[in-house]
Parts: C-alpha cells; structure tokens; sequence
C-alpha cells in the first residue's frame, strides 16, 4: 500500500484527510478526496479501540467521502442537496484546516528560536522621594539641634596605676635563696617591711617551699613566730 | 529635571516601571487617555523604540522586551529561557490564534476536526494564550498572549512569517462563504 498510516499518527479525521491528500501532492477537490476514500477506511477500521467520541468524528468524515467516492463511480447518481452540502462542506473545513496547518508549520520553525526577553522583574525606580511641603528653615534648624544635641559625647575614662604585682613564683624564688643562705631564719623577719598582701604570699611561699621539701618550718604555739631552717638534703620533712 | 509629560512618554515609563505586560485597559486609565488614543501613543513608541529595547504588543496588552540579536547576552544575565515544547496540536491551536484572531474553544474544534481541551489547557498554563470575551460578550475566547509573541521572536503578529500571505488567503476564503452555525458533536 502505498500510502500506508501508522496508529495513533493523525489527531482527527481532518488531519488524516489532508495528510492523505497532500502525501500524493495534490488539492482538495472531488478527486484528491475520492481517491484518497480507501486508504482513509483502512486506517479507521484499525481504530477500533478508539474512544467512541473520536471514532464518531471519523465516521462522520467517512460517510460524506463514500458519498463522493460513489458520485465518482456512479455519474448517474443524484445526491441530494444535505449530501452536496455536506461535501462542500468537508471541502471547506479542509481548505481552512490547510491554512491552519501551513501556519503551524511556520511557527515550529520560529518557535523559540530567537526569543524576545521581557524584564524579569520591575527595574528600581532611580527618583528619591523627597516632600519638602512643610519644610521651613526654621523647622531645619530644629532638626539640626536634635542632631547635634544626638551626637555622640567622647567620654575620658580615668586610668589608674597598677603597682606591679610579685608572683608567688618569684617569691619562692627569692625566699628559697634566702632560706638556703641563712640557714636558718625567723618569719617575722622576712615579712618585716611586707603589706598584709605580701605577707599572704610570703606564706604560700613558705609552704611551697615545705611541701617541696626545701625547708623546715617550726612554730611553737599558734600565732607565734616561724622558724625556718634549709633543708639542704632535699628530702621532705613536713612539721619537724 | 522633567521629561514632557506625552502620553507616549508616560506609557513607556509606566511599562518599564511594571516589567510586565500591561493590558491597554489599565494603561488607559493609568494614564488618563482613551484606548485609542493609548494605542496610538503606543505605535508612536513603537517607532521611537529602535535600539536595544522593542514594544510587544497584542490586541489588548502591552509590554517592552529585549530587542532581537541581543537575547544570548541578556541570557548570561537571566538565564536561559524555560522550554515551552507544546507539540503539533499546541502549534495548530496557536496558528488559528495568531494567523486568524480570537476563537472560542468550540470554533477551534471545529477548524481543527478533533476536540482541543487539553492543548487550550496547556498553553493556558503556560501564559502562551488567554480568556477573553467572544464577540457575543457571553462566551469565552481565546487570543494569544504578549509571551507567545515575545517566544516566537515578534513584537505584533503581523511580523509573523508569511502574515499577509496566510491572512489574505483566509480572508478571500471567508468571503466565499460565511461561517457556518453548525458545531461538531462533542
């Protein structure tokens, strides 16, 4: 068959009309339609499983081109004036359908080829607003005192002098060599010039140095005076 | 600092300003002017517009675009258009719109033999056509939109390809007949 359709190829019975017609290059008249009458019922008898809607549009068709078929086999036979109508009318739909189709053709080639772009979004209006109805110079010179009574003051923040610190490191240091050659020395006398604070440290000192076992440290009674003794052996002798 | 207050002027201001199409409705009214006189200063725009900016327009609305040749710069800024594939049925659908002018859904049935639900639904979705008023005022029609003029690259359909041709064939067609009542069966 030389004009063999695939299933599901045509959308509609005009569709396949004109694609049957202008497969074999020719107008829509009697003749293109009557010979194209066969190959149009081949492809709806295979339509079968088609909704029932659509197959009604292709019968449809199908009657008004056996019509013509047969006025083309039988010249004796009369239509009647609804039949002429209807083919005339059939002719008709297809002539403008064609217009339509030619249309569509030249729009898929243009379809998105060069597109125009719109703005994505409104572009920023450039004018500040500005209302200067109930502005007078007075009023501006208002407005400039509360912005200078605003302004922020430079506030001088009084620095005090910190007296430098002696570590309990130092402390150790310097009560150890003092311990180490003196041998042997009395509590009071090291903390004799010392502030309370000093004489704290003197004291964490000393027990440093106890601890580590440096010195030995020998007090009779609470509150009595220290006496220190250098423990040169190294050994830790806490208490006596 | 002032420009002169022309209607022309104050649409394309009013156009930039949107970033979008306007419908020459509310133009007219924005702008104070009746629709005639808002699609005269539009085609006085159209004219004064020749550079890097052109005016898209259709039956009822309006809108500036990028001028043709300039797309794949502005692309590197916005991106790259979405794909709008709609397909042959889609295509026919618009080609009616576009080469013929408003339809409704039932005269797009019948030019096309098949029922066109599902195309019309599509390209409605895709802002490629819009409901209007049909001529009896009651029904709704169909007319493309200014994105499906801006997609095809035409800033009226009159630029479309072979416009003259196929309008005057289907003009000289209609002529020879009026169009008939008769509606296909659903």
């Amino acid at each position: 068959m030389p004009f063999a359709v695939k299933l599901g190829e045509f959308d509609g019975p005009l569709d396949l009309l004109l694609g049957l017609i202008e497969a074999r290059k020719m107008h829509i008249n009697d003749v293109s339609l009557s010979q194209v009458t066969d190959d149009y019922l081949g492809y709806i008898q295979k339509l079968e499983q088609s909704s029932l809607g659509e197959m009604s549009q292709f019968i449809l068709v199908a009657a008004t081109l056996l019509l013509v078929k047969s006025r083309s086999l039988l010249p004796n036979l009369e239509l009647t004036d609804e039949e002429e109508g209807d083919v005339a009318e059939l002719e008709r739909r297809l002539k403008h359908y064609q217009i339509f189709r030619q249309g569509a053709r030249l729009l898929a080639r243009i379809w998105g080829a060069v597109p125009l772009r719109t703005p994505r979004k409104a572009p920023l209006v450039l004018a500040p607003r500005f209302a200067p109805g109930e502005t007078n110079l007075a009023a501006l010179a208002e407005a400039l005192q509360h912005i200078v009574h605003a302004l922020p003051t430079v506030i001088f923040k009084e620095t005090a002098q910190v007296a430098p610190t002696v570590t309990l490191e130092e402390v150790i240091d310097r009560l150890k060599d003092r311990v180490m050659r003196a041998a042997k020395m009395r509590f009071k006398e090291i903390t004799k010039d010392a502030d309370r604070v000093e004489v704290v440290i003197q004291f964490l000192a000393l027990l440093e140095l106890v601890k580590d076992g440096f010195v030995s440290a020998e007090q009779d009674r609470p509150f009595s005076d220290i006496m220190l003794q250098s423990d040169t052996i190294g050994t830790p002798r806490y208490g006596n | 600092m002032g420009t002169e207050k022309s209607l022309d002027n104050t649409i394309e201001a009013l156009l930039f300003a949107a970033g979008e199409p306007l419908a020459l409705d509310r133009l007219s009214k924005l702008a104070n002017a009746s629709r005639s006189d808002v699609s005269n200063a539009l085609e006085t725009l159209r004219k004064r517009l020749a550079h890097g900016i052109v005016l898209v327009r259709t039956e009822t609305t309006a809108a500036l675009a990028v001028a043709g040749g300039l797309e794949e710069t502005v692309n590197q800024l916005l991106g790259d258009p979405e794909d709008r594939e709609i397909g042959q049925a889609g295509l026919e659908v618009l080609s009616i719109l576009l080469y013929q002018g408003p339809a409704t859904r039932a005269q797009i049935d019948y030019i096309r033999g098949v029922n066109s639900t599902s195309s019309i639904r599509t390209l409605l979705m895709r802002g490629l056509i819009e409901r209007t008023k049909g001529e009896s005022g009651r029904e709704v029609a169909y007319q493309p939109t200014v994105d499906v003029l801006t997609h095809l690259g035409v800033t009226d359909t009159a630029e479309l390809p072979q416009a003259a041709e196929l309008r005057g064939s289907l003009q000289a067609f209609l002529e020879r007949k009026e169009e008939p009542q008769e509606q296909p069966a659903a």
